[in-house]
């Protein structure tokens, strides 16, 4: 899977990139956001330009504004006009830097995990996708290390989430998210690592 | 949680999920590999269900069962169950459920094989056409069948999901809980905490 050509075979791996967007990393958009999330964007800017000529997976959420499609415990920050990444908003775009291209996938969800109600298993499945590398701030919430427990349960041959292009709120709800990851047999190289 | 015994409708939209306590995982003269911690929490769990049979609660029982090859068991896993080590083997003695836990008839098995007890199962489906709202999460272990099964129970609209404290266990009690207290988990620092951010509610038996 590396740039060299060593290790997996890159037509049956797939790159997602986890909820990259304003309201969730850019700190002069959102008060919630995550400064962690925000000290990712290069890195992960630069694991989508290794993984690009192979075609990578971009996934968010969008919300409708009335929160109708959010899970319960979130709506009401809805129906105040606080929710984030609304369809069509600002805060629901990619941060600065992430663009998507016309080979890339855009994938939309409403929940935790990338496959939860989503068409996603069936598009890596009939492009002959395995493999499954994971960038983003999907370790906050932490809930959506479920994209990696659902790959896991799904079959995926080897799943791995680069540690420095992923990234929690407090280093050690990241480094805990980590060792539960390995358990169930997830790789967790370093950018370095994977790029070589 | 205590037993005041006039249930009635205010239980008839609750079911607990009893997560994984089986022999293989609990009973340490069983498995090598069984969480001492959750041999520990057995009394909190036999005590869960003492409470929620007197309350007419609906008791599922969730268990893995695996073919003995493993072909149904994740891949990481794999290599155990040709090895002859898997654990919970459907018909062995170690998928059997942990001394003192009965499955009364009233009570419905679900077998599963992967983590969240959705996964795959025909749980939601058996839960929402009994009318069912609120879930309360007993058993093992935190990090991955605990805390999938109340991701997912969250994801798919439960109104109120609990995770009871001291009825569920993970390997070391770092990865439990940080803290005693679960007022304390606010930093987000521990399982149980960062899913109280999803409003479930971590709560203690008594």
């Amino acid at each position: 899977m590396a740039v060299n050509g060593s290790g997996d075979q890159w037509n049956e791996t797939a790159l997602l990139v986890i909820g990259m967007q304003k309201d969730f990393v850019d700190t002069t958009m959102c008060k919630r956001a995550l400064p962690a999330g925000e000290a990712i964007v290069p890195i992960v800017t630069e694991a989508v330009d290794v993984a690009r000529q192979r075609g990578i997976f971009i996934v968010v959420r969008e919300h409708d504004p009335s929160g109708r499609d959010v899970e319960l415990y979130r709506r009401h920050r809805y129906s105040s006009g606080q929710g984030q990444v609304v369809k069509g908003s600002e805060g629901a775009k990619l941060a600065e830097g992430l663009i998507i291209k016309e080979s890339d996938y855009k994938l939309v969800k409403t929940r935790f995990s990338a496959f939860f109600a989503t068409q996603l298993d069936s598009v890596l499945r009939t492009s002959g996708i395995k493999n499954l590398v994971i960038v983003g701030k999907h370790l906050y919430p932490p809930i959506e290390m479920d994209t990696a427990f659902d790959a896991v349960s799904l079959n995926y041959d080897k799943v791995s989430v680069i540690l420095d292009a992923t990234a929690a709120p407090e280093p050690e709800v990241h480094e805990q998210n980590i060792r539960d990851m390995k358990k169930i047999g997830v790789v967790t190289p370093t950018f370095e690592e994977w790029r070589r | 949680m205590a037993a005041t015994g006039s249930g009635g409708d205010q239980w008839s939209e609750t079911a607990m999920l009893v997560i994984d306590m089986q022999k293989d995982f609990v009973d340490p003269t069983m498995s090598k590999v069984a969480l001492l911690s959750g041999e520990a929490i057995l009394p909190a769990v036999t005590e869960a269900v003492v409470v929620a049979r007197k309350r007419g609660i609906f008791i599922v029982w969730v268990v893995r069962e695996h073919h003995h090859s493993g072909r149904d068991v994740e891949l990481f896993r794999r290599h155990f169950y040709t090895d002859g080590k898997g654990l919970a083997v459907e018909g062995s003695e170690g998928a059997e459920l942990a001394d003192g836990l009965v499955i009364k008839e009233s009570d419905y098995k679900l077998v599963k094989t992967r983590f969240s007890a959705f996964f795959a199962t025909n749980l939601d489906s058996v839960l929402k056409t009994s009318g069912i709202k609120n879930l309360v999460i007993v058993g093992v272990q935190t990090p991955n069948c605990i805390r999938q099964t109340a991701f997912d129970a969250i994801a798919l609209d439960y109104d109120k999901v609990s995770v009871i404290l001291d009825a569920t266990a993970a390997a070391k009690p770092e990865v439990h809980f940080k803290h005693k207290r679960y007022e304390e988990y606010r930093s987000g620092n521990t399982n149980l905490g960062r899913m109280e951010k999803m409003n479930l509610l971590c709560t203690v038996a008594s």
